[in-house]
């Protein structure tokens, strides 16, 4: 009974290891990068759908009476309270975001396809919310047609490209050539302090991670 | 800059709204809605709209005035013998001068009127931004601590159903939740919020802090797994090595299984479980 | 300055006043002046705030002068001895509105001025937090960014490393999950 909950458990994780890698990884550039990155969304699916699995077999593991499987099922809770943990952390770093720069990831396309398709509609519903409130205080009251929306561009407030991160180069990039003229070695594990839209590209490709 | 309120300054009444929000972010205490400063700001704002509106049309008459005078002058000569003839139109070379330049005049005070506007139009959305980031971030904070942002309002929702069970009519699901809940002590609203923070906030925030709520159940609803609303405690924390000091038998731990514990045993146990055990001496960790 | 319409702070740092020229008569705001004609007139001297100055230079309906924070002799000072000027006193907000100042009129040399006092001043005010001493002369001369950014962030640092020191294990000074 017990090996065969044990080994249903460790299917599971096997293959699933590389998405929860990934997004822990991605996890943290998420929390260290100005702007909303692309959503995980095939890693977020399949990590919920081992949580499901993971969940069950715990529930097969509880109903047996043995002491040690204490330790074996407290060792599964624990990876899989991480694993919440982590996406958990995941989702309310981008919430918030979007919540600071809603407007601008709703209006600007590059930033728009990054939104999960629940985050577009939390950002609309949220964008719309705020604005409520200004127009019934104030907005439609005391404004002119002309400055009654929040359209003009300085109201927008994008994410800032130029905030400072840390960043660790993974694989063997070369020379790079940076706006001011110098020039830097982007070889693999070599650690950075740069702007963030710098190092940006290599981000997204993955050949660099913030740290 | 003066207007006719009698501030100093055009945006000085908006500027103590930002001030008051700084010292409100600073010091972390949720100040009451400054509802008479939001309608000051409002009336200056008006009345830059109104002299606006009189400062252009004051424009338009003096530059049609400045074009008549230097038509008169002898341009094109079309206008100058009719011109000359009549007597209350006669604007000669000077006085167009002046025309035209009272009409610039007018011109640079209608922009700096318009600043003035764009600059109040800032201080109150700024003042009532920072108000909803500080509204937001207490409803995680203090919603998040245990319970979860809206797990009270649930309870509250049905709390108010009960309540109402034998009306036939709709329960005005907000109304209802307020009032049910004030009867309480301290966490009278299901946001989590304090009494004195709901009653801090203007009619239009309460209405944006239950849209919130709605919006983050909705949200929450799309993954209720992870249960986004709970603390963000580092599962490092959630786990830890225990010896035991005396024998304590059988304990049931929250995830309903059974666990023995008796004096010498080094157990590796969810922390909540053995908390009190510890905090009694007959546990340690290590 | 990029996206701090919404900033408190910057909002707050635009009100310095800056002396300037008005190129025309503006009826309507004999005010500014003190007196109670009507018009301002032309070539008054009079102070506006940066919010009002910023657009009107644009449409070049203004000519402004150095403010008294950013005077010869307030630079002069600022350039010698960085660390004891009371930034505080000469402008609240120093050093944004010294920022925004300088995009205004582009000058480099009072920007590199500004960010060599900003070192300078960093070095003196992170010995203050790490030490633990009691400054509170020096903290008054502070300006805005320094205290709120700089101070208060190495403090918070300093007690941590501190208990840090003490109790390398502790939960307490793990970083915080967010």
């Amino acid at each position: 009974m017990l090996s065969q909950s044990q080994s249903q458990l460790d299917e599971s994780t096997s293959g699933s290891v590389d998405d929860v890698s990934h997004l822990t990884e991605q996890w943290i550039n998420e929390r260290n990068a100005p702007q909303l990155l692309r959503f995980e969304g095939g890693a977020v699916e399949r990590i919920l759908e081992l949580l499901h699995v993971q969940t069950d077999t715990l529930e097969d593991l509880n109903n047996l009476d043995e002491s040690n499987d204490e330790f074996i099922r407290s060792v599964y809770a624990l990876e899989m309270e991480r694993i919440k943990f982590v996406l958990r952390s995941y989702f309310r770093a981008r919430l918030s975001k979007i919540e600071l720069n809603t407007l601008a990831i709703l209006t600007n396309p590059e930033y728009r396809r990054n939104l999960s398709e629940n985050e577009l509609t939390y950002a609309e519903r949220f964008n719309d919310i705020t604005n409520e409130n200004y127009k019934k205080s104030f907005l439609d009251e005391a404004c002119p047609p002309s400055l009654q929306n929040l359209s003009d561009p300085e109201t927008a407030h994008n994410p800032n490209m130029n905030q400072a991160v840390f960043c660790r180069i993974k694989k063997d990039i070369g020379a790079h050539l940076l706006p001011n003229g110098d020039t830097i070695d982007l070889s693999k594990n070599k650690i950075y302090l740069l702007l963030y839209r710098i190092i940006r590209p290599f981000v997204e490709t993955g050949e660099a991670e913030l740290i | 800059m003066s207007n006719s309120g009698g501030s100093l300054c055009f945006g000085d009444e908006g500027l103590k709204l930002v001030r008051d929000v700084k010292r409100s972010r600073d010091s972390g205490i949720f100040h009451a809605y400054n509802d008479a400063g939001v309608r000051n700001v409002k009336l200056e704002m008006k009345y830059l709209l109104d002299g606006i509106t009189s400062l252009l049309e004051r424009r338009a008459v003096l530059a049609r005035a400045a074009e008549q005078g230097s038509a008169g002058r002898g341009g094109d000569g079309r206008g100058g013998s009719d011109y000359e003839g009549d007597g209350d139109a006669v604007v000669d070379a000077e006085s167009s001068q002046a025309a035209l330049e009272l009409s610039q005049g007018c011109g640079m005070a209608t922009h700096m009127h318009l600043n003035a506007l764009r600059r109040n139009r800032r201080l109150l959305l700024v003042y009532h931004r920072a108000r909803m980031d500080s509204l937001r971030d207490m409803a995680w904070e203090l919603g998040g601590g245990g319970a979860g942002v809206g797990a009270v309002q649930t309870d509250a929702r049905s709390n108010a159903v009960a309540a109402n069970s034998d009306d036939d009519e709709d329960v005005d699901m907000d109304s209802d939740r307020h009032t049910t809940t004030t009867s309480n002590n301290n966490n009278s609203h299901p946001s989590g919020l304090p009494h004195n923070v709901i009653r801090a906030m203007s009619p239009n925030e309460l209405s944006f802090l239950n849209s919130y709520h709605s919006l983050l159940e909705d949200y929450r609803g799309t993954m209720l797994d992870i249960d986004l609303a709970a603390p963000l405690v580092p599962p490092s924390d959630l786990f830890i090595d225990i010896r035991v000091l005396r024998d304590l038998g059988e304990i049931v731990t929250e995830s309903g299984s059974i666990l023995k514990l008796m004096a010498g045993d080094q157990l590796y146990v969810k922390r909540t479980d053995v908390e009190k055990f510890i905090t009694l001496g007959y546990a340690v960790q290590i | 300055m990029a996206d701090s319409f919404w900033d408190i702070d910057h909002v707050l740092a635009e009100q310095q006043k800056i002396p300037c020229f008005v190129a025309l008569d503006v009826p309507g705001y004999g005010f500014l002046d003190g007196n109670s004609s009507e018009n301002l007139c032309k070539n008054t001297r009079i102070e506006l705030p940066f919010w009002m100055v910023t657009p009107l230079i644009a449409a070049e309906q203004v000519e402004l002068e150095y403010p008294h924070c950013f005077a010869r002799r307030a630079l002069d000072d600022v350039a010698t001895s960085a660390v004891s000027v009371n930034l505080h006193g000469l402008c609240p907000f120093f050093f944004l509105f010294g920022v925004k100042f300088v995009n205004l009129i582009e000058d480099a040399n009072l920007g590199n001025v500004l960010a060599d006092a900003f070192s300078q001043r960093i070095a003196e005010i992170m010995q203050y937090s790490q030490s633990g001493r009691s400054y509170s002369k020096f903290i008054s001369t502070l300006d805005d960014t320094e205290k709120q950014r700089i101070l208060q962030q190495d403090s918070e640092v300093g007690q941590r490393t501190l208990l840090w020191r003490q109790d390398p294990n502790s939960a307490s000074t793990s970083t915080s999950a967010h």
